[in-house]
């Protein structure tokens, strides 16, 4: 008998659902673009999760050997000893171009196989469906295929032979495999395909001297084969010849050595043998070119730095053996002066000496005639004459002596001279290790020497990396960008709109049923009560809304992931994102959607109950007039902001933008002043919010549309600037082939036929292969790109800028502060800034741990974050450093040119044409920048168009608050009717304060930002003059079409019915 | 029953409205609030039934200090003891004739009787005043004066000791308006309800037991 709050709930719902109908749409789109938000973050993902499974091809831990090679036994024991396949790869990188019409593709993937699903044969591949694309090439045509031959030995190794030809294959296109799961094989972490091409691994037999060597090995999917699992797996395989150790009788000792096949010796291999094994000593031999006396000259000769040597009992000691004391004609006590060379920064080799005493002279026999402490150089090691050696180094060739091919052809490379293996190790130490051989006095035999070493736990496993590929994806994928709160961020001016909306559809509600407020008041509802009996009501539709706005909100999403493939793909370099759903997400959407709903039914309703004091009128406490010096005052501050640039150091950007904001408050205050003026302003003067507030939102949306599209960045005018983006550098040039020359070498110049009208400047950073960390690439990225830079020339040009810079840093130049050491296993770095707040989610002063070459971990602290450069994507260490860690990366694959003057797409063409062989990518370095933008520029473009669609609701949004506004003067208007004005009149009045209204929030929005953005204009930002038009369009005919339908309510019956107060 | 005293009450626009004024009413009796308009006999009244605090001054209700109730307070006080009628009727739109009636019953678990006693009194109220023939109706198909009368039982459904009623004659015509003053009497006399009505009408006003002016923010007796 008595209702229920249920009963008056329900029976309130179905006598108002038009009006709460309403609600519904508000909720629909708010879950819809929540939904869409949430899924499209989700879609990213998946692909990802998938990409990253497919690109993987049912592997999941890799063992890699990193710049150096191993042996492909290791992989067939490897497989033998888990149960698990592991599949061998020889993974290099070249460039590849179709035979018939020379047509490129650089950076090109090649693996070495020896087996696949139809498996290429000597002379044949298989690439995939990119790099045929690419090509224009098709099954049974030609390619010819150019990379960096594989080799022990790094071209930069000291001594080692003079640069060859490429390696180079000439291969028919089996197959072009687009449909198998190996076709987009990529160990990098990343959502772009890569340029595939899968060869036999015996093509590169000849590069190695005992048959094809590999530097990858796939372990497959398996419980049994986790990465732990393989690492101890490669740990107990590991023997000497996995790290390129050979053990060697000595006979003019009777013990033994190790050599290796990289001709030097890793410091830490050293240091374990020697400290594991007590006859352990390592010896350092070096070509001397030349060793001089008072009396002559000998040329060419080898001296040995060993360990305990008798007759060396000081630093600077000498022994030399019988044959030069005659050809120096000296004794014990004389002295000698030792020429050789080093290698200096930038890999110039540099002529140092060194004085020594002659402590003893000893006879050529014996333990002094060992021609084994020679390394075996590949350039000298087995030369018939000493005129063909090859050693890598300027020989003059007339300073051979007929007794010097003598001593060559009798005595082969055994040491003229020998100091003390730290005097040695002083002159001579490199980056590629300390000893070229580690000799053994007494042992056994071999096999108890090779027991002996295997059981060095510090080299077991040494120089393979383990990684579980699997685990790093999904990590990769899962810390990308997060595109669910990008789109919420992006769409946050239609959240804002649907629930400021929600906002006037609940108070023009509450305000057409005032009576009942007051009547429940009086009954004796408290006011929770009241405040259920309201928002219960609202609760159905708003379900509503949010179930079918979850439906919206999963098609909207493929209208994102498809755009996203298309008109966007700049902001994700791919066209391969799926739309994904589950019930997970959608929930997860749906739950704060509906909150955020209900919680803005539920705070309108409770603050229209507070001001509208229940049981009375509503509080009306007179005229709301501003104080008068709060006008000038917003001027004033308004001007300052914009002068402060000029007479402080402040920020131009920051203060036009806070400028600009200022200004945009000052013209709402002049809004709000001009509204108060005459009968009109009668109604605006007390409730001034009604008018001032829509002409904020619309003010407020333009404006930071606007400003935000001013920041779409044109990169053409950077080229000059040096602190800017390109650093003052004109062109980026990445090869295939690193450049071993010194470009700015005059000979190498004409040789290489390199011109420019005014000069040309390069600056060559060798560079360590990681994963893109640039903002091309949707994953989260642990180990990029790591280029070696020249902190000197850079900190000379003051080229660059930085954003951030960690604690204790220099304050003007961080460049200088990249050469110094910092600490143990430490060096300083440098990230772009973006790379390192969004990609890598660090900053400054934080550490990035790579793995070194040798496989120790390598701990970079980055010193700062660049502003926006060209350099984005990679990680920057000084080259001396970079050298020291990753001395088998010989050359530069990347460099930074600067020219003069002149046209700079003729440069590019000159270079490209001077340096072919070297498979050369060159593109201005603002196109570069622009590149990376398109992502930034993608981003605002979706913004824009995000942020107007929300404005342009915001509008319609008015056209309820118009509607509002009309009810609440309904007597108003009544009146005037009866005291003779036409409807026509007042419908008239009421639209002319109206449109004045939007024009003033358009006008002030437009206004405020392009004084804002004077900076970004200058910058080389455009206004979006076609955008701003198209949104101003739309406001005024939403705004127009809102107002024109609110307008009907005024209307004869409905004011007669005011006047009587029904 | 209702005694008020020093009662202050100003705005910001309109100043003082109630200045030390001083006001009682017994049990059972029937008093017409007379004034002009805007001189705050409705402030009064909403100050009576604890709907407005006065800015100084106490209101005691059967010996107890209503004053300064806290909003929560404030409500159960008025459904448990008042009765109020408004000029427009205040009907629920969306509930019918019998719901608007039992509403006062909702806004607190406090009952005064059973279900069947309640529905008898309510059934003897609505007879009494002629619209047990609208019961089942909405408040948009019955005229002004029976939604005025629904919402006069509306305000007894649950016995109140006070029935406020403000200006309740005011949107009906003449015969009604002496019909619903008569109801009121009746009520005064047969259930002993304090009255206090709030009117512009004079022959409203005179069948009241005592009449009083609010003149210049006190109350007088009018000349």
């Amino acid at each position: 008998m008595i209702p229920s709050k249920r009963d008056i709930i329900i029976r309130s719902l179905r006598h108002h659902r038009g009006t709460l109908f309403s609600l519904s749409l508000t909720a629909l789109l708010v879950t819809a673009v929540i939904t869409a938000s949430v899924l499209a973050g989700y879609s990213v993902r998946q692909t990802l999760y998938s990409k990253t499974a497919e690109r993987l091809d049912g592997g999941a831990v890799l063992a890699s050997s990193g710049l150096r090679f191993t042996e492909l036994q290791l992989a067939r024991d490897l497989q033998e000893i888990l149960g698990v396949e592991a599949v061998p790869m020889l993974s290099l990188n070249g460039y590849a171009g179709k035979f018939e019409t020379g047509t490129r593709a650089m950076d090109v993937n090649i693996w070495g196989v020896e087996r696949l699903a139809d498996m290429p044969e000597r002379g044949e591949a298989v690439i995939n469906r990119r790099l045929a694309e690419a090509l224009a090439i098709e099954e049974d045509q030609f390619l010819i295929l150019r990379f960096t031959p594989p080799s022990d030995l790094p071209s930069n190794t000291p001594f080692s032979p003079e640069k060859g030809e490429e390696g180079s294959l000439f291969l028919r296109v089996k197959r072009v495999a687009d449909t198998v799961p190996y076709a987009n094989f990529n160990l990098s972490v990343s959502q772009i395909i890569p340029y595939n091409i899968f060869v036999n691994l015996e093509e590169f037999g000849e590069f190695f001297p005992d048959g094809p060597k590999i530097n990858r090995i796939v372990v497959a999917e398996h419980e049994a084969a986790t990465a732990d699992e393989v690492r101890r797996a490669v740990a107990a395989l590991s023997q000497p010849g996995s790290i390129g150790l050979r053990i060697r009788p000595v006979g003019a000792t009777g013990g033994y050595e190790v050599i290796s096949d990289r001709v030097f010796i890793d410091s830490h291999i050293v240091s374990s043998v020697t400290s594991a094994i007590g006859t352990a000593s390592p010896v350092l031999t070096w070509l001397a070119n030349r060793v001089e006396s008072d009396s002559g000259s000998t040329p060419y000769s080898f001296i040995a730095a060993v360990s305990g040597s008798s007759g060396i009992t000081e630093p600077y000691d000498m022994v030399i053996n019988s044959w030069m004391a005659d050809d120096l004609q000296v004794g014990v006590d004389d002295s000698v002066t030792v020429a050789y060379y080093v290698t200096g920064r930038g890999n110039e080799l540099v002529e140092r000496s060194a004085h020594f005493r002659v402590s003893a002279v000893v006879p050529l026999e014996g333990v002094w005639r060992d021609s084994l402490l020679m390394p075996e150089f590949p350039g000298i090691a087995g030369a018939r004459s000493c005129t063909e050696w090859d050693a890598g180094v300027p020989l003059d060739l007339d300073a051979i002596r007929d007794k010097d091919e003598d001593y060559w052809y009798d005595f082969g490379g055994t040491p003229k001279g020998f100091i003390s293996y730290e005097t040695g190790m002083g002159l001579w130490g490199n980056q590629f290790g300390p000893a070229t051989a580690i000799r053994f006095d007494s042992h056994a035999g071999a096999a108890e020497l090779k027991d002996d070493l295997e059981s060095v736990a510090d080299i077991r496993g040494y120089g393979i990396a383990v990684t579980d590929l699997l685990a790093e994806g999904v990590r990769a994928a899962r810390g990308g960008v997060d595109f669910s709160m990008l789109f919420l961020a992006l769409s946050i001016f239609i959240i804002a709109s649907s629930l400021i909306m929600t906002v006037m559809i609940v108070q023009n509600h509450m305000l057409q049923r005032q009576g009942e407020v007051r009547t429940l008041s009086a009954l004796g509802f408290n006011r929770r009560t009241i405040v259920l009996l309201f928002t219960g009501e609202s609760a159905v539709p708003l379900a509503a809304g949010v179930l079918v706005g979850a439906a919206a909100g999963m098609l909207f999403n493929r209208v994102l992931i498809a755009a996203l493939n298309s008109v966007w793909s700049g902001a994700v370099q791919t066209d391969t994102l799926v739309a994904h759903a589950a019930p997970l997400p959608v929930v997860a959407a749906m739950l704060p959607a509906a909150a955020l709903a209900l919680l803005t039914v539920v705070v309108t309703v409770r603050r229209f109950l507070a001001g509208s004091t229940l049981h009375i009128r509503p509080g009306m406490s007179g005229p709301k007039a501003l104080p008068r010096w709060l006008l000038p005052l917003a001027a004033m501050v308004s001007v300052a902001l914009f002068l402060a640039p000029v007479v402080t150091d402040a920020d131009v950007t920051l203060m036009q933008f806070a400028g600009g904001a200022v200004a945009m408050i000052f013209l709402l205050l002049l809004l709000h002043a001009a509204l108060m003026r005459g009968v009109a302003g009668r109604y605006w003067a007390f409730f001034p919010g009604r008018g001032v507030t829509p002409a904020t939102f619309i003010a407020a949306g333009l404006f930071v549309v606007i400003a935000t599209g001013v920041n779409r960045r044109d990169f053409s005018r950077e080229a000059d600037r040096r602190d800017g983006g390109t650093g003052g550098f004109t062109h980026w040039i990445e090869t295939t082939i690193p450049v071993e020359e010194n470009l700015n070498n005059e000979a190498v110049q004409r040789r290489r036929g390199i011109y420019a009208d005014d000069g040309l400047l390069f600056m060559a950073m060798p560079r360590v292969d990681g994963d893109d960390a640039s903002c091309l690439n949707l994953h989260q990225i642990a180990t990029p790109h790591i280029l070696g830079v020249d902190g000197e020339l850079l900190s000379q040009r003051q080229s660059f800028s930085f954003a951030t810079r960690m604690r204790g840093a220099p304050d003007r130049d961080i460049w200088s502060l990249l050469e110094q050491p910092a600490g143990e296993n430490a060096i300083y770095g440098v990230l772009d800034q973006t790379v390192m707040q969004w990609g890598m989610m660090i900053k400054a002063g934080d550490t990035v741990t790579v793995t070194s070459e040798s496989g120790e971990p390598l701990h970079v602290i980055v010193a700062g974050g660049l502003r926006s450069s060209v350099f984005q994507g990679h990680m920057l260490v000084d080259a001396s450093h970079l050298a020291r860690w990753f001395p088998s990366v010989a050359g530069s694959s990347v460099l930074l040119a600067e020219s003069g003057s002149g046209d700079h797409r003729e440069v590019a063409e000159m270079l490209s044409s001077s340096l072919d062989p070297f498979g050369p990518v060159i593109e201005s370095t603002p196109s570069r920048l622009e590149a990376f933008y398109s992502v930034n520029n993608t981003y605002l473009s979706v913004f824009l168009l995000l942020g107007g669609i929300g404005m342009v609701l915001g509008v319609v949004g008015q056209g309820l608050n118009v509607r509002r506004g009309i009810e609440h003067r309904k007597r108003e208007y009544a009146l005037m009717v009866a005291a003779g004005f036409r409807l026509k009149t007042i419908r008239r009045m009421v639209m002319r304060e109206q449109i004045f209204i939007v024009a003033a929030g358009v006008a002030t929005g437009v206004l405020s930002a392009a004084a804002a953005s004077a900076a970004g204009l200058i910058r080389g930002g455009e206004l979006p003059l076609g955008l701003i038009a198209l949104l101003v369009l739309l406001m005024v005919v939403a705004g127009v079409a809102s107002l024109l339908l609110s307008l009907r309510t005024i209307s004869r019956e409905e004011l007669t019915a005011a006047l009587r107060g029904q | 029953m209702i005694e008020l005293t020093n009662i202050e009450k100003s705005f910001p626009v309109r100043g003082r409205v109630l200045d030390d004024l001083g006001f009682s009413a017994a049990e059972g009796s029937s008093t017409a609030i007379t004034g002009p308009s805007g001189s705050g006999k409705t402030t009064l009244l909403n100050i009576i039934g604890a709907l407005e605090k006065p800015d100084g001054g106490r209101v005691l209700f059967r010996g107890d200090d209503i004053t300064n109730l806290e909003p929560d307070e404030a409500a159960r006080f008025r459904n448990r003891n008042i009765g109020y009628i408004f000029q427009n009727h205040l009907l629920l739109p969306h509930l019918n004739i019998r719901e608007n009636i039992m509403l006062p019953l909702l806004a607190s678990r406090h009952r005064w009787g059973s279900d069947r006693e309640i529905a008898d009194y309510i059934g003897l109220l609505a007879s009494e005043t002629g619209i047990e023939g609208v019961m089942e109706k909405y408040p948009f198909h019955i005229s002004g004066g029976e939604a005025q009368r629904a919402a006069f039982v509306r305000a007894l459904a649950n016995r109140p000791a006070l029935l406020l009623a403000d200006e309740p004659t005011g949107s009906l015509d003449r015969n009604n308006a002496v019909l619903l003053a008569e109801l009121l009497l009746k009520l005064n006399s047969d259930y002993g309800t304090t009255l206090i009505v709030v009117t512009h009408t004079d022959y409203v006003g005179e069948m009241m037991g005592r009449q009083l002016e609010l003149v210049n923010g006190k109350l007088t007796s009018p000349q």
